[in-house]
């Protein structure tokens, strides 16, 4: 056990850093946002310079790429990576064409960046399926959630069943992707929350003096941390379904919590769209709910720890 | 980063459940019900802790020349765990071998050392705690009691609360003020004080989660040898602080959480509650707090274990483990029903704890105060 | 329906007769004691005409019932109260006039935990919504609980099914949450005062948000479930068609909100709390026991569910 990142890790991660820090941001997602398109010009450069594929590579594994998929959420990037640096390759060895969009088949709701995706991998329940996209096959819905969604119907009777065993796989990484996409876009929430309360002034101080602020934000920390590294450690063991399980249902409560907590001490200003809290806070919504939701994690994770099979 | 255990210290938990298995009497429940203070546990834990210290095991994190064998924290916390999930045999000397002992590592004289430190290694010692005070409690700066120097010793007024372990301990690591006139952190000072000195006396205050848990310290003119100082007179306050840091992480209490998960979901089982979506969800948000606890508190033994010097996140796990711990308890209450409130079942133990989880070792507010200053950047007051 | 949920000056007087009573009984310090209180304090209650309420042979409904229960939770008064209501509802009248008189413990809840069962006269047994009159097979095995009231584990025998259960799980429901919101505010008044008068850091801990906020959450949680036992009351006495779902909002409210004034009554009062001789425990304890007593919160929760038309999967 060492939870220092080693030189390599830190090396990939400063290096990301700059890169989403000319490439990405919430103002640029607002601006694609706003015209509900995906940003393929992000995905592009994080695949050219391989943190897209990190998974794949010799020298990183899951754990980096979960740590790629945090750092990009914090940045506010909007594209499907989680579904191809961490779920993908968990279900099968090639790659996919991108992007790729992840849905359930027993859930007729709309699909996060349907409108865009090449590919969709439909949840069965036993297997997986591979189905190819059309362009323009997908019915866009319009979403305030910060994400392009998309309703996809004819679709999911074509394609190709993955071997037995792949929905359960797919599942598994799925949660460990939204759990680390939420600990990044959690972390940039409550960054902004602390910048604005450490600066906004009410009753003559700075209203980030006030301990009963203090107390919310340093449970929503608290929170945050813990999402973070369940999310980590899930990821770097491979996404058993416990450790996946706990991960997605630990941060998809805190989610909420963190959602409400920073608008409800950004005040007003945090509902405008000047403001850059909507850009996170909102997308905290739509990961909570994906994949059944807290609850379903939940009971993934009671069924996982206690229940011989999940 | 990574997440693996080594094959050592695999082999390490293997071998030490095994000896629990072994050494832990058929009765070790009834005998632990009263926690670490009880009297029973107390009189245990000198001859477990004494095994455990022939086998190596007590202080094995501690440097070599000071009874240990310089192990990594990581041996140390998988003890931890598995102690703290068995309710603490090593009963109050958990606390030696966290906190006291280093302190005195880090502070004392060479002849505090010699006096003291092989006593710990062995498992031969009890120690207790004197900082609280009737009025300062989570305000421990503002503590009264007086040690006035006189000759070669100081000579000690005053009274602590709430003193656990007060009764059996042989030592009590006691802060005092040295300096009348000064206020709040300066002019306090850390005495090693034996506790069979003439002056003072030991009262336990009954409480709600087991005997032996509280007590009232009164020191009447005590008179404690200068050489029992631990650090620069005046200075104690950083002694303090150095201390608390390995207390607050030092009772891996999330291993507890999770054994009594264990339970609450065999009890479940056994009932076909198991079948019920909302019974299963509510098992797993507790489990996910408590996995959410542990893997904070692995964070803090890890920069141990890298040398770095205590963070606030030692109150990040803090905060953790307490959210765990209460929502453990909240379920257990849910899932047991009547049956939890049958005096001394599993479901009354945890009510008991529940209570206690965010006040002990350092009140919640406490904790989240000193994220929000040094992990924030939020402005004091 | 009235939207006014003060009360009224009769209920008024219940409430203050009833304070008077438990302070001059010390009905505080028998809750502590804990067991069977003194006979004293339960005839002294019977001879109010407290268990007569909502019956045909008393003075008063529901809304007084609430008003008397409110000053019984805010003094902790011992004993099983809101399951000698249920029974007042379901007994035939010479059973009833015997708890009435203060005569007949009642034991009620679902073999083989009973609570008060070594003391009781009289045995209720719950099945899903019906009632049974019963009788012990067999010796009770007397077991101590977390707030200090003797339970018993006993067989039961049926006798008889009893008419009136459903009236009998409303008043149940209302008079517990009237009980429990009175002692959670007792243990939250009790707090703020603490909070006013210890001093650390310079300055009264209750300057502290850390320490006043969670007191101020408490309190609106606190009143909102007095108010839902006050209307529930009323819905019971106007035998309106919601009364059941009243009477579960108003159990499930209180339950919640007591339980919630008792860890944040800890957390204010801090190691006081956690002594036996302290402020809190004796309440917070009796808080945590009689949350749990069944017909329970998840009874409440299906008839509130049933009355909205929703839940029936998952049944435990």
């Amino acid at each position: 056990m060492d939870l220092e990142p080693s030189q390599e890790q830190a090396a990939i991660l400063e290096a990301l850093e700059r890169l989403l820090e000319q490439h990405a941001g919430a103002r640029r997602a607002v601006a694609l946002g706003a015209k509900g398109e995906y940003d393929h010009e992000l995905e592009r450069v994080l695949s050219e310079s391989g943190f897209a594929d990190v998974a794949r590579s010799e020298e990183a594994g899951p754990l980096e790429a979960a740590l790629v998929v945090e750092a990009v959420a914090r940045h506010a990037g909007a594209v499907a990576l989680g579904a191809r640096t961490l779920v993908v390759p968990g279900v099968q060895e090639a790659p996919l064409e991108g992007p790729v969009a992840l849905a359930r088949a027993d859930d007729a709701g709309p699909v996060r960046y349907a409108c865009h995706a090449r590919t969709l991998l439909l949840d069965e329940g036993e297997v997986a399926r591979v189905i190819e996209l059309e362009p323009g096959e997908a019915e866009p819905v319009p979403s305030q959630f910060g994400y392009p969604l998309g309703r996809l119907e004819t679709a999911r009777r074509r394609g190709q069943a993955c071997p037995t065993g792949s929905g359960e796989r797919m599942r598994c990484w799925w949660r460990v992707a939204l759990a680390a996409e939420a600990a990044g876009t959690m972390r940039a929430a409550l960054d902004l929350t602390l910048e604005y309360v450490r600066q906004r002034r009410q009753f003559g101080r700075a209203i980030g003096s006030f301990q009963a602020l203090q107390h919310r934000l340093a449970e929503c920390h608290v929170l945050v941390e813990g999402s973070r590294w369940l999310a980590r450690e899930a990821a770097w063991q491979g996404a058993p379904a416990l450790a996946a399980a706990r991960a997605a249902a630990h941060a998809g409560a805190a989610a909420a919590r963190v959602f409400a907590e920073t608008h409800q001490l950004s005040g007003a200003i945090g509902f405008t769209r000047e403001h850059d809290l909507h850009v996170f806070s909102m997308r905290l919504v739509a990961l909570g709910l994906e994949l059944g939701g807290v609850a379903g994690h939940r009971r993934a994770t009671a069924r996982a720890r206690w229940l011989a099979t999940p | 980063m990574e997440f693996s255990w080594s094959d050592e210290e695999v082999r390490f938990r293997r071998e030490l459940v095994a000896f629990l298995e072994q050494v832990l009497p058929p009765d070790w429940e009834q005998i632990s019900k009263d926690g670490p203070g009880g009297d029973g546990q107390a009189r245990f834990s000198r001859e477990f802790a004494a095994r455990l210290a022939e086998r190596g095991w007590l202080t094995q994190h501690w440097p070599r020349r000071y009874g240990g064998s310089d192990a990594s924290p990581w041996l140390h916390a998988i003890l931890g765990e598995e102690m703290w999930a068995r309710g603490e045999p090593r009963g109050p000397q958990y606390m030696n071998v966290n906190w006291i002992g280093p302190a005195i590592m880090e502070y004392g004289t060479e002849a505090q050392k010699q006096q003291h430190l092989s006593r710990i290694s062995r498992g031969d010692v009890l120690w207790c705690q004197g900082f609280s005070e009737p009025e300062a409690g989570s305000d421990l700066a503002a503590l009264r009691t007086l040690a006035l120097r006189d000759g070669d010793d100081y000579v000690v007024n005053g009274s602590k609360i709430w003193t656990s372990y007060a009764n059996h301990a042989e030592f009590c690591f006691l802060l005092v003020r040295t300096d009348p006139a000064s206020r709040r952190q300066r002019g306090i000072t850390v005495l090693l004080m034996p506790m069979d000195l003439p002056g003072v006396e030991v009262r336990e205050i009954p409480a709600v989660v087991g005997e032996r848990y509280f007590h009232e310290v009164f020191l009447d003119g005590v008179r404690v040898p200068v050489a029992c100082r631990l650090g620069p007179e005046g200075e104690g306050w950083a002694v303090v602080s150095y201390a608390l840091q390995y207390e607050r992480v030092g009772a891996a209490r999330y291993a507890r959480a999770s054994l009594t998960l264990d339970r609450l979901a065999e009890h479940a089982s056994q009932r076909g509650w198991l079948e019920d979506p909302r019974v299963l969800e509510r098992l797993g948000e507790a489990s996910a707090l408590v996995d959410a606890a542990r893997i904070l508190t692995y964070r803090v033994i890890d920069q141990r274990a890298h040398g770095l010097p205590p963070s606030a996140d030692t109150n990040v796990a803090r905060v953790a483990g307490t959210r765990a711990e209460q929502a453990v308890a909240e379920l257990a209450l849910e899932l047991f029903g009547t049956e939890s409130l049958v005096h001394g079942s599993f479901g009354d133990a945890q009510f008991r704890s529940a209570m206690t989880a965010g006040v002990a070792v350092g009140a919640s507010e406490v904790q989240l105060n000193l994220i929000a200053s040094r992990l924030l950047g939020l402005p004091r007051e | 329906m009235s939207l006014d949920l003060a009360l009224d000056e009769a209920q008024q007087a219940i409430a203050s007769t009833l304070a008077a009573f438990c302070r001059e009984a010390r009905s505080e310090a028998a809750s502590r004691r804990g067991g069977r209180p003194a006979p004293e304090l339960w005839s002294g209650l019977a001879e109010l005409g407290v268990f007569a309420l909502a019956t045909p042979e008393g003075e008063g409904g529901a809304a007084e019932l609430v008003a008397a229960l409110e000053a019984l939770g805010e003094a902790s008064f011992p004993g099983p109260l809101a399951a000698s209501f249920f029974a007042t509802q379901v007994l035939d009248a010479e059973e009833r006039a015997r708890v009435v008189g203060g005569e007949a413990w009642v034991a009620l809840g679902v073999p083989p935990l009973l609570p008060w069962a070594p003391e009781a006269d009289i045995f209720l047994a719950l099945e899903g919504e019906r009632v049974f009159r019963a009788r012990p097979r067999g010796a009770v095995e007397r077991v101590e609980t977390l707030g200090a009231e003797p339970w018993g584990r006993v067989e039961l025998e049926r006798e008889r099914e009893l008419d009136g259960a459903e009236r009998g799980r409303d008043l149940f429901h209302l008079s517990l949450a009237a009980y429990l919101a009175a002692a959670g505010r007792r243990l939250l008044e009790d707090a703020s005062e603490h909070a006013r008068n210890r001093r650390q850091f310079g300055r009264p801990i209750g300057d502290f948000q850390g320490v006043a906020h969670p007191l101020a959450d408490c309190a609106i949680r606190l009143d909102a479930a007095t108010a839902l036992a006050r209307r529930a009351a009323e819905r019971f006495d106007d035998a309106a068609p919601d009364a059941p779902s009243a009477a579960a909002t108003a159990r499930l409210s209180a339950g919640r909100a007591a339980l919630e004034a008792a860890y944040t009554a800890h957390q204010v009062f801090g190691a006081i709390g956690v002594t036996l001789e302290g402020p809190v425990f004796h309440v917070s304890r009796r808080i945590r026991q009689l949350v749990s007593l069944v017909p329970g919160v998840d009874d409440a929760r299906e008839a509130l569910l049933a009355e909205l038309g929703l839940g029936g999967e998952g049944r435990r």
